[in-house]
């Protein structure tokens, strides 16, 4: 029994060893140049400062300038945001140093003018889910990888790659140090990464609805200090949906033409084994088809992403089908559909309104594709309404907006050509 | 040393019967063989006195203990089984094998005495020089006589045996006969062996107990029992029996219909 | 006392193997003292293996931080008084490395020594943790909380709630079901497999439903990743750690039995459907806890056993512990491994483990004499 004994008594030992050093760990959580109360006050930031200029201090001069900043942006308080999973997020010092994990995230840093303040990202950000690339995984619109210069120079992919879809390097992550993290909302890790890579993590995302993307990007414009950039941003967003929502609210839901959306395109044909998804796979809710005076048929399915059968297509008669393309230069579904005899009898088959679209993805919801697929539907569905609209320059313009580059859109347009039969 | 009583005892699976009434008192330190046609019902009364299996009804007593009163680990520590075979999905080494016959005796610890018991019945057997073997790799008389082994460093009053020589040549036989022998004459055993073999259960028992269809036949000592009129019944079989020094000795001569295994 | 009869067996023996006898006694026992002292220093080389590549691994990282700096950052935590360091080296070795490191250990330890308890519970050299479906219901739990995003509990741990939960009410369902009929070995193995494919096609059906990030989430899950292990979570595995690992290795000596067969071992006086339930239930448990935060990395609990036991032979009082050594070994290796080999680009440590363990292991059956094991 002795043995028994001191058996139990090492592992509880060994518990009681790790257990009293694991209660402790903390990311930093104290403003610079503070007294310990957490608000910093006009006599001290003073103090720090003439301290600093008389070589009398102990802090940097990060620490005097960030000091001074919070005094004055933040009231001398610590800022306190509610992310998109209701975490609260605590910054003590203002972010100078980013890591995105996802390129919807990045887009709008990108957009919100602080590309020179990230520090790494992931791979779909590095690969063609912001900047475009054909499907040999090679650059295409050269110019634009040229225009986005990161960090102390270099193109987008000349990040440090910190995290893919499957895996997170937390140790490179705290390695560069970063002032916060912008996670997705999938993983659900806020805490985790705050933990491990210590600084403050928030979780946000984009989706399908434009009032997801507003929420998106003055969250990050909050986050980033950049309230006035991101109220502009907002601004442009809505006066795009406002102009073509203006014109579709006036047509009577009659005349609106009812719409099979298929965002996985049909490379494979009906159901890719595989990934689960194609020419069956749609979108419940997909707001840029419902401004631009499309009737979803998926509208009323329960879920988001859903797979239909074959029949309930043909049962749905859709007016119009669109089906997206998913690379720049790749096939197009609109084929398939009109020469499978499944569907032969669809009214979009007959009548031939089987069109492409632009992919409504890309490792996140891209909310440039949602504005170009807003506008290029409308044209499509409603030809006359929108004759005057050019798909080009609003195209051009959506991307000067978000990326700050110009004719990306036209360039585009050489790789996937069908937005050009609308012009 | 320990009498078993075995009072009304029957068992079945189900609808079926294996065991029916049976009642029969077996003494102290005496070999017992169990005679009888495949599927009698032998080994079953075997597992039901060790409570492997548990019997519908009737009672067994050790030592005017009742079994299903008493915990399994201390059956265990009054009788001892040794099976047929052991069959392993995983290796065992030949000391190991035995020293599980200490498990009813010890706690967690196989200590330096219950180790030392080990060695004791291993060189008792001349098996020492196997310890370190692997059981499987062993001829089919070495394995029997480990299993009797183990049974051995149980150290039980009762040792049940299931049929210990069915795989074993003659010379082997006589062996593991005559280790049996020795246990119930110089340790006070008392051994209970199932075994199909009529003349080595006549040379070596003191008494047989002949079943058919779960109900004893016949039971008393080797010459009351192994009558050419109770083989002719039990096993469908003419025979001629031949008394050798006192031993009967049966010579099966030709099969009467398709009886014995009805 | 038993003159007759020694010479007779020795008799026997010479005919028998035909190998040369009368070996003295002596020879024999200090064989045997020799064969336990070599599984004591196959354990101890074992343990020694383990602290040493724990200690070596706590310094390999992108972050160059010089070994002494480690331990530095290691025993600040112990006596905060006397070492002073920087706070980034300290929070990536303190939060980031050694996470990681404590939770491959012991997961790699829980998954083999419950895959030893198992396989000799079950008598099934094929059994593993995950026979009683425990993975297949870890990812139905991580698939209902990434479809619906429904579970026990929101937020940051709805995902390894779900999988505990539903890994455990899977191990319970078979329990529960197979000591209704009597808990054979071959029952729990048959409801196990039952109950696996039930929940692969539940799992199945939510992959059919979900959007493309809810797929990954599921899919990078699946695989087995220790990097979301974190000392927040870190007392509950070891709590459950604490409490399931003795109490096994208490029923070594029945675990012995066990594997010569239920019959044999009720006549030894052990109740082989108590013992298997008991363990089950323990190492059921124990497993979920380890698999809801690591995800499944299946290889190590059906193979660690087998390595153990072909190198230290089947003595539960020294396969246990060592099974749960090798796998703590070959689960540290493969990740550090995986970690490092093509950075910075990481490997999940599930596949890194098959990828390595397996010809590690070919070679150990290639390797063995004929018959010696199985």
């Amino acid at each position: 029994m002795r043995q028994v004994f001191s058996y139990f008594a090492g592992i509880l030992l060994l518990a009681c060893l790790l257990f009293g050093t694991t209660t402790a760990y903390a990311i930093s959580s104290a403003l610079p140049c503070d007294d310990g109360d957490d608000v910093l006050t006009e006599k001290e930031v003073s103090y720090t400062v003439c301290d600093y200029m008389l070589e009398a201090s102990t802090y940097t001069l990060d620490d005097v300038g960030d000091a001074s900043y919070i005094f004055t942006f933040w009231d001398g308080k610590p800022k306190t945001i509610t992310d998109g999973h209701d975490r609260e997020v605590t910054f003590y010092r203002p972010v100078e140093r980013i890591i995105t994990t996802n390129p919807d995230n990045s887009r709008i840093v990108i957009a919100l003018n602080e590309l020179d303040k990230i520090v790494s990202t992931d791979e779909c950000t590095r690969g063609g889910c912001v900047l475009p690339r054909n499907s040999n995984d090679e650059k295409i619109a050269l110019g634009a990888w040229e225009a986005l210069q990161i960090y102390g120079g270099g193109e987008l992919d000349d990040l440090p790659e910190t995290n893919t879809r499957k895996e997170i390097d937390y140790e490179t992550m705290a390695l560069l140090q970063p002032d916060v993290v912008l996670d997705t909302l999938w993983y659900n890790r806020g805490d985790l990464i705050e933990e491990k890579v210590g600084c403050p993590c928030v979780d946000v995302g984009s989706g399908f609805t434009f009032e997801e993307n507003y929420y998106q990007i003055q969250l990050l414009g909050n986050v980033l200090d950049k309230k006035v950039r991101a109220d502009e941003l907002e601004d442009f967003i809505r006066s795009k949906v406002e102009m073509v929502a203006a014109v579709t609210s006036k047509i009577d839901e009659s005349e609106k033409p009812t719409v099979y959306f298929a965002p996985r395109g049909a490379t494979k044909g009906f159901y890719d084994a595989v990934e689960g998804r194609d020419f069956t796979r749609t979108e419940a809710v997909y707001e840029p088809l419902n401004i631009a005076g499309g009737i979803n048929l998926a509208k009323d399915c329960t879920g988001n992403e859903i797979n239909v059968a074959p029949e309930q297509i043909v049962v749905w008669e859709p007016e119009v089908i669109f089906v997206a393309r998913s690379t720049w230069d790749g096939e197009s579904g609109v084929g398939f559909v009109k020469d499978t005899p499944e569907l032969s009898e669809i009214p979009a088959v007959k009548n031939g309104r089987v069109y492409d679209c632009f992919y409504p993805y890309c490792r996140g919801r891209p909310v440039d594709r949602s504005l170009l697929n807003m506008i290029y539907m409308a044209k499509r569905l409603h030809p006359e309404e929108f004759s005057d609209l050019d798909l080009e320059a609003e195209g051009n313009e959506i991307f000067k907006e978000l990326l700050g580059v110009d004719g990306l859109f036209s360039e585009l347009a050489e790789y996937q050509t069908f937005p050009k039969e609308v012009y | 040393m320990v009498k078993i009583t075995i009072n009304d005892l029957s068992f079945g699976y189900a609808s079926t019967k294996i065991l029916e009434n049976i009642s029969v008192d077996i003494h102290k330190s005496s070999f017992v063989s169990i005679v009888g046609p495949n599927g009698a019902g032998k080994s079953t009364f075997l597992k039901c006195i060790n409570k492997i299996l548990t019997p519908d009804r009737g009672d067994i007593h050790i030592d005017r203990r009742n079994i299903r009163q008493m915990k399994r680990m201390e059956v265990a520590r009054n009788i001892a089984y040794v099976p047929q075979s052991s069959n392993r999905v995983f290796p065992t080494t030949v000391f190991e094998m035995v020293l599980m016959g200490r498990r009813p005796h010890l706690g967690w610890f196989s200590n330096e005495t219950d180790k030392e018991k080990v060695w004791h019945v291993l060189e008792e057997m001349g098996l020492d020089e196997l310890a370190l073997r692997n059981f499987d790799e062993l001829s089919g008389g070495q394995q029997q006589k480990i299993l009797i082994a183990r049974a051995l460093a149980q150290e039980t009053g009762v040792i049940l045996l299931d049929e210990p020589t069915s795989n074993l040549d003659i010379w082997h036989q006589l062996d593991v006969m005559e280790n049996v022998k020795w246990l119930v004459n110089n340790r006070n055993v008392t051994a209970l062996m199932v075994v199909h073999d009529l003349n080595m259960a006549s040379k070596y028992s003191d008494r047989i107990l002949m079943m058919k269809n779960g109900r004893i036949v016949s039971v008393g000592d080797p010459v009351s029992v192994l009558t050419c009129e109770n083989i002719e019944k039990v096993y469908g079989v003419e025979a001629h029996v031949h008394t050798h020094e006192g031993i009967p000795y049966v010579m099966p001569l030709k099969q009467r219909g398709m009886t014995a295994d009805a | 006392m038993l003159g007759l009869f020694k010479k007779q067996s020795r008799k026997s023996d010479t005919d028998s193997s035909g190998s040369s006898h009368r070996k003295q006694t002596s020879d024999a026992r200090s064989d045997y003292q020799r064969y336990v002292g070599r599984k004591m220093l196959f354990m101890f080389v074992m343990l020694a293996l383990v602290i040493f590549l724990g200690a070596f691994i706590v310094t390999v990282g992108p972050l160059e931080v010089s070994v002494i700096d480690v331990y530095k950052i290691l025993f600040s935590r112990f006596f905060p008084d006397y070492f002073i360091n920087a706070d980034l080296p300290s929070q990536v070795v303190w939060n980031i490395r050694l996470p990681r490191i404590v939770a491959g250990i012991m997961a790699g330890f829980g998954l083999g020594i419950c895959g030893c308890v198992m396989q000799s519970v079950l008598k099934n050299p094929l059994a593993s943790p995950f026979t009683l479906g425990i993975s297949s219901g870890a990812s139905f739990g991580v698939a209902v909380a990434a479809v619906m995003g429904v579970g026990i509990i929101s937020g940051p741990y709805l995902l390894v709630g779900n999988a505990f939960l539903f890994s455990m009410l899977c191990a319970m369902f078979i329990i529960a079901l197979s000591s209704l009929k009597g808990a054979t070995s071959e029952t729990l193995i048959l409801a196990g497999i039952a109950i696996n494919y039930l929940f692969s096609s539940l799992s199945d059906l939510f992959h059919y439903f979900a959007t493309d990030e809810q797929l990954r989430l599921m899919v990078s899950w699946g695989m087995g990743d220790l990097s979301a292990f974190s000392w927040s979570n870190f007392m509950l595995l070891l709590c459950i750690f604490v409490f399931c690992t003795p109490l096994l290795y208490l029923k070594a000596n029945d675990l012995n039995i066990m594997v010569i067969g239920d019959e044999n071992a009720k006549s030894l006086g052990i109740d082989a459907n108590r013992v298997r339930m008991f363990c089950m239930l323990l190492a059921s448990l124990l497993i979920a806890t380890i698999v809801c935060f690591t995800g499944t990395i299946a290889f190590i609990g059906l193979v660690a056993p087998h390595m153990a036991r072909m190198v230290i032979g089947s003595d539960h009082k020294y396969l246990a512990p060592a099974s749960g050594l090798l796998g703590a070994l070959v689960l540290i290796v493969a990740d550090v491994v995986g970690m490092n080999i093509v950075r910075p680009t990481i490997v999940p440590t599930g596949i890194m483990t098959s990828l390595l363990g397996v010809p590690f292991f070919m070679y150990l059956i290639l390797k063995r004499k004929r018959k010696e094991f199985w």
